[in-house]
């Protein structure tokens, strides 16, 4: 038996002796770790996703929220989401009196109250009242400063995200159901921006992971300077897709268009949660500087609880 | 395969993925025994693939490569646990044993342990090629593309094991590798 075919052969016949079947054991544990296990993220471009009908989106909104930054499509999955998960929450229209609770925590209540045109809820705060705020489960936690006007959208342990409410996000939810500028952030060792099968911005560090950014062909950088954000130390750089690049992500349509979605990326160290990612990011070139002169004070009033 | 399932799983049902690794289960722990040659490592590559399925399902754009997607978890996933069991090897001399069977059943036994010692040998990337072509049928395209490697790595990888396995045919019985898990 020394020639290919034959020994083809006898590798099929060989490979057909062994298990078919799963140890239900192995499945069980899977299924058990599941349970505590949250989801990533989905940092991709948001058109990506196949357009929903209405009444499909009213229908996820119970269970995803779905907004985009910078060109990265972050799909919120609450952690309760699925069966028995409570309903969405309520979005009625704000007001200064009905606005989310005084308090400095942004605990979530059954009242938590979201802009009337963002149906996709969420189980964030809402909307924020201006002043001091503290995260609820993202770790590590932090407080923050915020001018009134934002929206808490999702506080998970490896999710956090912010987005202002303002005419732009809301005509760009109306046409697309997307979010035009966000904050997103969260543990990522590995985030894409564009195409993951282009990318591969893996690392350890903050450090790491920028330096593949930056050699990455795909992506047009600015320089990354060193930065310190709520007593975390790290690494920023701006982030938008080459204007040379002219390959298509695999399984997108034919005559797709990435935009000019611009994103700042704050990559931090922290001791236990390997790097933290900050996005904070338009879906149009257009009005990214004055959305980041509005977002870097939130950013840079972040005082981490790093002892969590 | 239930793309509804899929969407669900994707925004965080829970019940829904379970529906679906109910459904794929089989079909990855097969593959995964075959390319890593061990139960242990096997399920342990099972159990891993799934936790990290569920982990990035909400990457996954296209629902309808679902079985796809979950097959390129399974195949790392053996990667990784193939590194592990590098950590800890055992040399065992296989002996022969006299008069427990039939000549011609004792020719078949011979040839299947000759297989088995000639496919350890193999590096796993070489071996997950193989049994993607050989014994879920897939053709090296496919496979290229499921492992998001080119074709023409695909190609040299089945290229190579087959040669692999043909040179350690000819060359006999030799002392075997057992792999296994660190203690």
């Amino acid at each position: 038996m020394t020639d290919d075919r034959s020994i083809e052969r006898a590798a099929r016949s060989w490979l057909e002796v062994g298990p078919t079947r799963a140890p239900e054991r192995a499945v069980e544990a899977a299924l058990v770790q599941i349970e505590t296990t949250t989801q990533e993220r989905d940092w991709h471009v948001p058109w990506r996703l196949p357009k929903m009908t209405t009444p499909l989106r009213v229908a996820s909104a119970a269970v995803i929220g779905v907004f985009v930054v910078g060109g990265a499509l972050y799909a919120l999955a609450p952690a309760s989401s699925g069966p028995g998960a409570p309903p969405p929450t309520a979005s009625p229209t704000p007001s200064a009196s009905s606005s989310a609770s005084a308090s400095p925590s942004t605990a979530p209540s059954a009242s938590a109250m979201f802009p009337s045109w963002y149906t996709d809820g969420g189980n964030g705060a809402g909307i924020l009242t201006a002043g001091s705020q503290a995260t609820r489960s993202f770790l590590p936690g932090f407080t923050f400063t915020v001018p009134g006007g934002w929206v808490n959208s999702g506080d998970e342990v490896g999710f956090f995200g912010l987005f202002p409410d303002t005419p732009a996000n809301q005509a760009e939810f109306a046409a697309s159901g997307d979010i035009a500028q966000a904050i997103h952030m969260g543990p990522q060792n590995d985030p894409y921006f564009t195409c993951d099968a282009w990318e591969d911005n893996q690392g350890a560090t903050a450090a790491e992971i920028v330096a593949a950014m930056v050699a990455n062909d795909a992506l047009a950088t600015s320089e990354p300077v060193d930065v310190t954000i709520g007593g975390l130390t790290g690494k920023q750089v701006d982030v938008r897709l080459d204007p040379g690049w002219t390959e298509s992500c695999p399984g997108d349509p034919p005559g797709f268009d990435p935009g000019d979605g611009r994103t700042r990326a704050i990559l931090l160290d922290t001791p236990d949660r390997g790097v933290i990612v900050i996005f904070l990011g338009s879906l149009h070139s257009a009005g990214h500087e004055a959305f980041l002169a509005e977002a870097m004070p939130i950013i840079e009033s972040f005082h981490f609880d790093i002892g969590q | 395969m239930d793309r509804d399932l899929v969407e669900l799983a994707r925004k965080g049902d829970r019940e829904a993925f379970a529906l679906l690794v109910h459904q794929v289960s089989d079909s990855l722990y097969t593959v995964a025994h075959r390319i890593l040659r061990d139960p242990g490592l096997a399920e342990d590559a099972l159990q891993n693939a799934l936790v990290l399925a569920w982990r990035r399902i909400p990457h996954l754009r296209e629902p309808d490569r679902f079985e796809a997607w979950f097959h390129r978890i399974l195949v790392h996933a053996c990667y990784d646990e193939s590194q592990r069991a590098r950590q800890w090897t055992a040399h065992v001399r296989v002996l022969p044993v006299d008069g427990l069977s039939t000549p011609d059943e004792s020719a078949a036994i011979a040839d299947r342990d000759e297989l088995e010692r000639a496919f350890r040998r193999l590096p796993v990337d070489q071996r997950a090629v193989f049994v993607l072509h050989h014994y879920l049928g897939l053709p090296l395209v496919e496979i290229a593309e499921l492992l998001e490697i080119p074709a023409g790595t695909a190609r040299s990888r089945l290229h190579y094991a087959t040669l692999g396995l043909r040179s350690a045919l000819m060359a006999g019985a030799e002392p075997v590798s057992q792999e296994g898990r660190p203690a």
